[in-house]
């Protein structure tokens, strides 16, 4: 009877022990992507090889390959871990991009064949430029972010109409560093929608607006001459009295100046405020083309209570819900790199983010140019990651 | 390294102020192993409080150790038979400034923990350390006893540069334990062991318009980063750890023996508040054992203390894959996999010490102690085919004597060694090229320390004399010095009071 208690508590003791076995390998088994357009990656092959990209967000960590013409590789020896994938080639005149939200890759699973759907980047003509958000710091260490500006372009060879455009900044519930809520009907990584705090109509009322062809429109949130006039910041990096909208908005109790430049109509805005001021970590910024009947059928709606804050009133929970079809560009701005859990687009809109890293700092991130004879072209990849760089003397050409 | 240092200072100042209280020597500020067997040892029957400061200085350290420390500190220990239970524990307060400090944003960077955070910025920390234990036994029945140890440490400490970590930790541990008096077949005692370990790390930012790049180290200088600029970062650890104790005691005459073994198996759990929700960073799961013989003879004019001790860790470092996912139902971070044994560390350790002392009227008058420690330390991080691999041996020798007058007491202690690096080796993969901080500036440096051939000597000093009817009173310094093989020295210096009653 003794014996038999000995041995059952010395093998209780065992068993109850916290081990940790290591696995015979630390990578995943070997897999294959095959990336697929049309009949390219089934019957055809890809004229050239695609770039894919493989980044292990666990671990910080990045894989590039190279496809075969049949639009295949062979993923061998990565990490486990949860994965984005975004994919970039040509087929012909074609811009093709693919992009994988999340792929969980676990030690000791097969994964066989992963097809990706690759699909055609559409080209906008008005796209995004320079994205001014950050804020300046003032000469006596203070902060400043009234001198934010967004900066479109007409990217294309003939004249275009801006006046259905609008520019709208996207919700940013989910607080700093923090990934938004999951909007109802919704899935992550594959929204249909965007979800927009506020918008503003570029061209107020009916008026008409044609861009040229290579030609920049600054919409300022103040087009004041910032850094030329003590009374607003003599450290700002721009002078923005030469703007060519401005959000003004028109309330009686509203005292900062109506500035010269044109203003623009304020749309959709339910708990507006006296300046239309990003957030100085950046968030996602959309333009959206649509006729007034058309923007009048867009969905207004509130973010479900589970996310609300009681402290807040419900103007400042409603948000009005864009398709994506409506959207003809959109750049999502996130904290920094290492920030990517809040990125709120799906690829579709934008398979990257942009960032300037620093708040307070006087940078922009602007779209890179391409070298061509004629007027200046912009990257439009719509991969923001890719398209845009930092800019540390924004407005300067 | 610090941790040595700090100890040896001041066990060498306890140690003093013991042998001008006329104990027998380096054994009041020990413990018996397993508590219950306190009962059977002999009661000294002393209350003790003692203050003192010391600091430490010099460019042999490891990158996540003080260029220069100071420090305060308060001793309190005793010794009583208080109605059927004896009673035995101490008290110790230490307040430190540490000076230089680099790649530390948690309270002790060096302890065994592979998840740990390193900022870029270092600086001055300035810790509080309290710590306390008490073993108390008492007779049950006929030949059994039982004890109980309790160990109690809480720290606290900060540093006053971005992302100004503020660090608290606490750890608490019960050790119950039964002990047999078989009479002439010696004492045979065992005992159960239960710790648990809670830190957290709050990381504050003043500045946050500069950001700053944090690194969340997984072992072996692998690591993760994030661009710290919110106010505010929280990181947390957890865990527990239960052993077991076996020893077993023979005394005849002027000789003693102990046979004695322990095993240890616990596990700590890392995680940052991220979105306001837990993110699991990884689990680190050990397991410890070790095993000595002590054998000691005492008469009158001689005492003799040979012992010999084997012990092995092995750590091992599970990480999570986590996302996060936003749906109204979750909302919260969801483990995808576990990725066991991806760090892995395995320590061995075997020492021998010999000490005698001659005696005169039963006190000490030389003692004489030599010891050498064989250590093996090895590290690997499979995935990134990198391995840090290092043994050595290490060789001390010491003396000192004791000059007794009629109510007072000199000691003076010499001692001196050389650890010799048997074997090295590292290879190491770093995760960014383009960033050189940890690669060069924590895991190059941290290796070619490590790997360090080293000269240390030390000298203590002491003075002790009784105070009429009212106790004993001593002032103990003690001083050390530390070079390495390329040049680099370390010296530290300590002066305490002892007030004995």
């Amino acid at each position: 009877m003794k014996k038999s208690i000995l041995i059952l508590i010395f093998s209780s003791l065992l068993v109850s022990c916290w081990k940790d076995n290591a696995p015979d390998s630390c990578f995943v088994r070997d897999f294959t992507l095959r990336m697929v357009y049309g009949e390219h990656g089934k019957s055809e092959t890809f004229p050239e090889p695609l770039s894919v990209s493989m980044t292990n967000t666990t671990e910080q960590y990045t894989y590039n390959f190279n496809s075969s013409d049949e639009g295949t590789v062979t993923v061998k020896g990565v990490m486990p871990g949860h994965y984005t994938i975004t994919v970039s080639g040509k087929a012909g005149d074609r811009h093709l991009a693919g992009f994988v939200s999340s792929m969980k890759l676990t030690i000791g699973k097969e994964y066989g064949e992963t097809v990706i759907a690759l699909f055609a980047v559409a080209s906008n003509p008005v796209i995004f430029k320079e994205l001014y958000y950050a804020g300046s710091s003032t000469p006596t260490s203070g902060t400043y972010r009234n001198d934010n500006f967004f900066s479109i372009y007409n990217n294309s060879d003939s004249p275009e109409d801006i006046s259905d455009l609008y520019i709208g900044m996207y919700e940013n519930y989910g607080g700093l560093g923090e990934a938004g809520p999951m909007w109802p009907g919704e899935k992550q990584g594959a929204y249909k929608n965007v979800y927009l705090k506020s918008v503003w109509k570029i061209v107020a009322g009916n008026g008409r607006y044609v861009m040229q062809p290579g030609q920049t429109a600054v919409i300022a949130t103040m087009a004041a001459p910032h850094n030329r006039d003590e009374q607003y910041n003599p450290n700002s990096p721009v002078d923005l009295s030469g703007a060519d909208f401005e959000a003004y908005v028109q309330e009686p109790e509203n005292k900062y100046p109506d500035l010269p430049a044109p203003n623009m109509e304020m749309a959709f805005w339910p708990d507006y405020a006296y300046l239309w001021r990003s957030g100085v970590f950046g968030q996602g910024m959309v333009l959206v083309k649509a006729s007034a009947e058309e923007f009048a059928s867009f969905e207004k709606v509130i973010l479900p209570e589970t996310f609300q804050d009681p402290f807040e009133n419900e103007e400042y929970w409603e948000c009005l819900r864009v398709p994506y079809s409506f959207v003809v560009d959109a750049v999502d701005l996130i904290q920094n790199e290492m920030a990517t859990a809040t990125k709120r687009f799906s690829p579709e809109l934008d398979a990257g983010y942009a960032s300037v890293g620093k708040i307070y700092c006087g940078h922009s991130v602007r779209r890179k140019s391409i070298p061509s004879p004629g007027s200046q072209i912009l990257q439009d990849t719509n991969n923001s990651t890719a398209d845009f760089e930092i800019n540390t003397k924004p407005l300067a050409e | 390294m610090k941790d040595r240092i700090i100890y040896l200072v001041l066990a060498v100042s306890c140690a003093m102020a013991s042998s001008y209280a006329q104990q027998p020597s380096r054994t009041s500020c020990g413990r018996t192993f397993v508590p219950s067997e306190m009962e059977l040892s002999e009661s000294a029957s002393y209350g003790r409080a003692s203050i003192g400061a010391d600091i430490t200085s010099g460019s042999f350290h490891r990158p996540q150790e003080a260029d220069t420390e100071t420090g305060i500190f308060f001793i309190a220990d005793g010794d009583r038979q208080v109605g059927l239970f004896r009673l035995k524990g101490r008290f110790d307060f230490r307040q430190s400034f540490e000076n230089g400090l680099r790649y530390a944003s948690t309270f002790d960077p060096l302890r065994d923990m592979p998840y740990i955070i390193a900022d870029s910025t270092g600086g001055n920390w300035r810790k509080q350390d309290y710590s306390m234990w008490a073993d108390i036994s008492a007779h049950v029945a006929g030949p059994l006893y039982a004890g109980l140890s309790i160990d109690l440490e809480a720290g606290r400490g900060a540093k006053k540069v971005d992302p100004r970590p503020q660090a608290s930790m606490s750890k608490i541990g019960f050790t119950p334990a039964l002990s047999i008096d078989m009479g002439k077949g010696g004492t045979v005692s065992a005992g159960f062991a239960y710790t648990t370990f809670k830190e957290v790390s709050n990381m504050i930012l003043y500045d946050s318009s500069t950001p700053q790049k944090l690194y969340l180290l997984k072992g072996l200088g692998q690591y993760t980063y994030e661009i710290f600029s919110n106010t505010e970062r929280e990181r947390k650890y957890a865990g527990d750890n239960i052993g077991a104790l076996l020893s077993w005691r023979y005394g005849t005459g002027h000789s003693s023996m102990n046979i004695y073994g322990k095993y240890g198996n616990g596990y700590e759990t890392v995680f940052d508040i991220d979105c306001n929700k837990p993110h699991y960073r990884g689990r680190y799961i050990t397991g410890s054992c070790s095993a000595g013989a002590v054998y000691g003879y005492d008469s009158e004019r001689l005492g003799i203390d040979i012992n010999a001790e084997y012990s092995c860790s092995r750590g091992s470092g599970r990480e999570f894959v986590q996302y996060f996912d936003s749906s109204p139902d979750v909302n919260a971070w969801v483990t995808d996999s576990e990725i066991p044994g991806r760090y892995v560390r395995e320590k061995d350790n075997a020492e021998g010490e010999a000490a005698i002392c001659i005696k005169s009227g039963g006190k000490r008058i030389w003692e004489f102690k030599a010891d050498a420690v064989y250590d093996k330390d090895r590290q690997t991080y499979r995935a990134m085919s990198s391995c840090m691999d290092i043994s050595s041996l290490s060789t001390a020798a010491e003396a000192m004597r004791n000059l007794f007058r009629q109510n007072s007491e000199i000691s003076i202690c010499l001692s001196g060694g050389y650890r010799f690096n048997l074997s090295h080796e590292l290879r190491y993969v770093p995760r960014e090229t383009e960033d050189t901080n940890i690669s060069e500036g924590l895991i190059m440096t941290d290796y070619e320390i490590l790997k360090s051939d080293f000269l240390h000597i030390g000298c203590d000093l002491g003075y002790g004399f009784r105070i009429r009817n009212a106790g004993h009173m001593s002032i103990n310094l003690s001083g050390r010095f530390m070079r390495s093989a390329a040049g680099l020295c370390r010296c530290s210096a300590a002066l305490s009071a002892a007030y004995r009653f």
